[in-house]
């Protein structure tokens, strides 16, 4: 979808309420057609500036079938309340306890429940190739010089309905490198750099990402590069190249790019 | 594996003034079942109990990881309105169940009690005896509890009820669209609650179909 403009709240007609998170409630709009609203809460601050900024960026282009990239800006009484976006494809949904259940990355990195037992969960060589999926898209975002900020278990969608594939949603966090977000996303618990820098920058993205991997690859919500680093088992289990990338994503300023996973993963 | 764990307890009255709003009451459980039992992260870090209470009380569903139960028992109607009741058997189960959770090396934080009555106390010279002892600050896992009223339910004893926040329904507003706010608002809740690093307890400030009420802080 390319960009839509800014809208007015009051000419926008929201069919259905799809989900309500943190920082604001998500419609889908009766028209156009796939069009979501996520409208911010109050409390929230939005930079109208920067989410023109982003929603403008050539990077969309390349990345436009794997995100759900703002479209426009959304304004009542002339302020920015949120944003419009498309929705993600179907494939990236399932149907779950009877309920429309958008395929979330959390459903890889937890064990199998009673409650999600008919979801099929990817086999070691498709977790191999949703893991490079992310991996692609982060080496896109990164060459545009793009930074991710949070990653978040709800906002990294997959498929294995017509092979591999993943999507990212609600990425209003996303910023180019040295500008501040439109909307600050959640430091999500679980995700942080340990090295705890004031800014989210290329290299915290890397960590996240060297997180994204081996918790998708291992099936484990909580592992990190350290404690590969630590434990033979887990070392055995990823192989020699895979480990030493861990190794290296300890060690904040050394973190591996995007593509020296993607050679390892080959 | 140790997690830390925060354990919600839905507390509903099922008294014969609930019958006709019983089918919208369990279809709303059953639509916060369906959400927290089906988003992973929440359902690692929380637990959840169902508590029906009429002339009794019962524990309907005894904690539970939300994902691992795929049908909730649903509340049936009873004669009689005894919070008393329902105060004492949340004590005991909370009692019994903290121990069981630390005794499994989990970090327990302070439960959370969502308490929906419709109706007035049949045991009112009883019930603040069994309500002290639930929220005695000398007891170290008393609960936060947030209170919802709806139809001919006391808004004044709804407010000494809640502790964190309390809730009552607006005149005019059916009890079929009260019980969905209620159930909205409870999902909000623990999915708000669960994924949130230091499992705050996190209550939206105002829910559809009822006006807050003034709670006294200590």
């Amino acid at each position: 979808m390319g960009p839509l403009g800014d809208a007015q709240l009051t000419d926008l007609a929201a069919a259905a309420t799809v989900a309500e998170g943190g920082q604001g409630t998500v419609f889908r709009l009766a028209r156009p057609a796939g069009t979501l609203l996520k409208l911010y809460h109050r409390e929230v601050a939005v930079l109208a500036g920067e989410l023109a900024r982003l929603i403008d960026l050539p990077a969309r282009e390349t990345v436009a079938t794997r995100t759900a990239w703002p479209s426009g800006r959304v304004f009542h009484r002339g302020r920015c309340v949120g944003l419009l976006m498309p929705a993600a494809p179907d494939r990236f949904t399932t149907t779950i306890a009877g309920r429309p259940r958008l395929l979330e990355l959390q459903f890889l990195l937890y064990p199998r429940r009673a409650m999600w037992a008919e979801l099929a969960l990817p086999t070691e060589d498709e977790r191999r190739g949703l893991a490079a999926g992310y991996l692609e898209l982060f080496r896109e975002l990164h060459h545009h010089d793009v930074v991710l900020g949070d990653v978040s278990m709800r906002n990294l969608l997959w498929t294995l309905s017509g092979g591999p594939g993943v999507f990212a949603i609600d990425c209003d966090g996303f910023r180019v490198a040295g500008r501040p977000p439109a909307v600050r996303p959640a430091d999500t618990a679980g995700w942080a750099d340990p090295a705890g820098p004031r800014e989210l920058t290329l290299d915290t993205d890397r960590y996240k990402l060297a997180l994204l991997t081996l918790r998708i690859l291992l099936g484990n919500h909580r592992v990190t590069p350290e404690e590969v680093r630590g434990k033979p088992l887990l070392r055995g289990r990823l192989g020699p190249a895979l480990s030493l990338l861990a190794a290296r994503a300890a060690e904040p300023g050394r973190r591996p790019a995007a593509e020296c996973w993607l050679a390892a993963l080959s | 594996m140790p997690e830390q764990i925060l354990p919600f307890y839905v507390v509903c009255d099922q008294s014969y003034s609930m019958t006709d709003h019983l089918d919208a009451l369990n279809d709303g459980l059953a639509q916060l079942h369906a959400a927290v039992g089906t988003d992973p992260v929440v359902a690692d870090k929380t637990r959840f109990c169902l508590i029906g209470f009429a002339g009794n009380a019962e524990v309907l569903q005894p904690l539970c990881s939300p994902s691992d139960v795929v049908n909730l028992v649903g509340l049936a109607t009873q004669a009689g309105t005894n919070f008393g009741a329902a105060f004492a058997l949340l004590r005991e189960t909370i009692e019994d169940d903290v121990a069981a959770l630390k005794a499994d090396a989990h970090q327990v934080y302070r439960p959370a009690v969502f308490f929906l009555s419709d109706g007035h106390p049949t045991d009112p010279a009883a019930w603040p005896g069994a309500y002290e002892r639930l929220v005695d600050p000398d007891w170290a896992a008393r609960p936060n509890i947030i209170a919802f009223g709806i139809g001919d339910a006391d808004a004044a004893t709804i407010g000494r009820i809640g502790t964190f926040q309390a809730f009552m329904s607006r005149g005019g507003v059916s009890p079929a669209a009260a019980l969905h706010g209620f159930a909205r608002a409870l999902t909000t809740s623990v999915v708000r609650s669960g994924s949130d690093g230091d499992l705050l307890l996190r209550v939206p400030t105002q829910v559809a179909g009822f006006t807050a009420l003034r709670v006294d802080q200590l």
